[in-house]
């Protein structure tokens, strides 16, 4: 996540004839899957690998998996900014600073890329970039004098380290840039809760049969002793009894809990087909002519408002 | 704080179903969405802000105190319909970028457009969009339009909040291309932003000066759904929307002409299903580990 300030470089003078050679990125082993892939494309073009890793400690292993120089830098970006590559390769974690770069030396850059192949006339770089999570790809080709992609590490398979590959280790001096973001720690932080409904065990399902806040009260307390998840019907949902995430029916979540415990629910088909899944069902409701009784394998006909403080004494 | 939401509108992935056989993509029901990371920015803009448009004033003028949330997105009628959407939510401006030059935009085109958005609006402090898009490789807009505009970029955001940034020197360059004098000169304590991000360790809080660029994380917030008075007003006002094209910009040939060209789509191979991993308890345990540690 290291954002660096790109504007205090010189800015780059690259054409198609003076970029070449492939460069990739590698902060650390994980990384290195990337230099294979880098060999295949390197050997087929006849081009030099040049590995930026983050100190001289990895050198060596950069050198047995597939790079011919080695060019140690804290900063992979700094040190390519003075650079005039013409292949980049970044693993996916760092696409922010690659993009940075893209837009430095004015690059196409294909992020995720899977097919990397090169067109030998054009040098064009050609890769697929997954879509709509992976359902499918979309090809596309970039012919920019630069050509950067950012590589999934666990897409592509790492090469057997070879130890007996040479290689150089050039040292540079890399510009230290300042970077205009501040870590300052880690802290405390919950992020709104996003709790699919339908992975609840179990699960306490209100409508509008609870009448009034005091009812959803005493609901809310059933919940938090059992450790479940609150719901509601349609009913519930249209007099503000649950938000439209918490809503159980055909239309809102299909539920399956161990338990699921509906109070002041009438039960129409929608929310009964949705909780067929339910191990077993308990039902409140003060109207004994409810159809939610007949999918109920406990049903209590009784206020759900008068039912609950006996019920939480009992839980007690 | 005047905020510049960009925002995206997609082809609705629950409409459309993959034939790997055939190799093709069957769009059974053509329905546009707003990228979903993009809703959550505009929410984070929307809460950003003391008071967003609440109700029906078609051309948000003369609420929130001075601050403002600009919509901005790029295309036709989809566009503009996710434009009206942000509006109802209680976006004060919504602008579209119709021009037929922006057919094959890619993500180097989309961020000169954006500059060119920010710069002809002026006093943009900070541009939010979402972390990821669905459709293309826009993801890397962010980090580009940052580089574009010089200013900082925070990635996958889960809360921001105002602060006061450390001390660091104004680098505003919004205006004509030269470096902006803040009003209280150099090594001054400016507006600032603290940004709540997801490291592999836990959350961790950044801080940055303003102007800045931050990309929202997918999920990070619950987006507000329009009052639906305001839904009726705004699609009903044609001036809801208002509408620029490339040449309104200011933006040369070079910077409109795509480095990515789209060539088709590919279909990545079947999920081979039913596979038994052989061997004693151990053996077995350390195979599955190896998959899990692969997802």
């Amino acid at each position: 996540m290291d954002i660096a300030d790109l504007s205090a470089l010189p800015g780059p003078d690259l054409t198609a004839e003076n970029c070449a050679d492939l460069w990739v990125v590698v902060p650390d082993l994980n990384a290195a899957s990337l230099l294979g892939e880098a060999r295949r494309l390197a050997d087929s073009l006849g081009c030099y690998v040049h590995a930026i890793v983050p100190d001289e400690s990895l050198s060596e292993q950069a050198i047995a998996r597939g790079a011919d120089r080695v060019h140690p830098a804290p900063e992979a970006v700094a040190c390519l900014a003075t650079q005039q590559p013409e292949f980049v390769f970044f693993p996916l974690a760092h696409f922010a600073e690659a993009a940075r770069l893209a837009q430095h030396f004015r690059a196409g850059l294909i992020t995720d890329a899977r097919n990397l192949s090169v067109d030998d006339s054009t040098r064009a770089l050609l890769g697929s970039h997954p879509v709509y999570g992976g359902d499918y790809w979309v090809d596309v080709s970039t012919a920019s004098p630069v050509k950067i992609a950012t590589l999934d590490p666990r897409v592509y398979p790492a090469l057997y380290p070879d130890p007996a590959r040479a290689g150089e280790v050039l040292p540079s001096a890399v510009p230290v840039l300042e970077s205009r973001v501040h870590d300052t720690g880690l802290v405390v932080y919950q992020p709104q809760p996003w709790r699919p409904l339908t992975k609840a065990k179990i699960i306490v399902a209100v409508g509008n049969g609870i009448k009034d806040a005091e009812g959803f009260a005493l609901a809310e307390q059933l919940a938090q002793k059992l450790g479940a998840e609150m719901a509601a019907d349609r009913s519930g949902v249209d007099f503000g009894w649950g938000a439209e995430d918490r809503l159980v029916a055909v239309t809102g979540a299909e539920v399956a809990p161990e338990l699921y415990i509906a109070l002041g629910i009438r039960g129409d088909t929608y929310h009964n087909a949705a909780i067929v899944g339910a191990k077993q069902i308990i039902a409140v409701h003060a109207n004994p002519e409810a159809s939610i009784f007949t999918i109920a394998d406990y049903g209590v006909v009784a206020s759900p408002k008068e039912f609950l403080p006996k019920l939480l004494a009992a839980l007690d | 704080m005047n905020i510049l939401v960009l925002l995206h509108s997609l082809l609705d992935p629950a409409g459309f179903t993959i034939n790997r056989r055939a190799q093709k993509v069957f769009v059974n029901h053509e329905n546009y969405i707003l990228n979903p990371s993009d809703k959550n920015a505009l929410e984070a803009a929307l809460q950003l802000i003391p008071s967003p448009v609440a109700s029906s004033s078609a051309t948000g003028e003369g609420q929130g105190g001075g601050s403002t949330v600009t919509a901005v997105a790029l295309g036709d009628s989809h566009a503009a319909d996710a434009l009206r959407q942000a509006r109802s939510m209680g976006a004060h401006r919504a602008i579209l970028i119709q021009d037929p030059t922006l057919k094959q935009a890619d993500a180097f085109v989309v961020t000169n457009v954006l500059r060119g958005v920010a710069q002809h609006l002026g006093d943009i402090d900070l541009v939010l969009l979402g972390a990821e898009v669905l459709d293309a490789d826009l993801a890397q807009v962010g980090p580009r339009l940052a580089t574009a505009l010089d200013w900082p970029f925070i990635a996958d955001a889960h809360a921001i909040a105002p602060s006061r940034a450390p001390r660091e020197r104004y680098r505003g360059k919004i205006a004509s291309g030269k470096i902006a004098e803040h009003p209280n000169g150099g090594n001054h304590r400016g507006p600032g932003v603290a940004v709540i991000v997801k490291q592999p360790d836990g959350f961790h809080q950044l801080t940055a000066d303003l102007p800045a660029v931050i990309s929202v994380a997918v999920h990070s917030n619950k987006p507000r759904y329009p009052h639906g008075r305001a839904i009726v007003d705004i699609y009903r006002a044609p001036e809801a929307v208002e509408i620029l094209a490339a040449a309104d910009l200011r933006l040369t040939a070079a910077d409109l002409t795509p480095l990515v060209t789209r060539r088709g789509e590919s279909f990545p191979p079947e999920r081979e299903l039913g596979k038994r991993l052989e061997g004693g308890l151990d053996e077995v345990a350390n195979q599955l580990a190896n998959v899990i540690r692969m997802k």
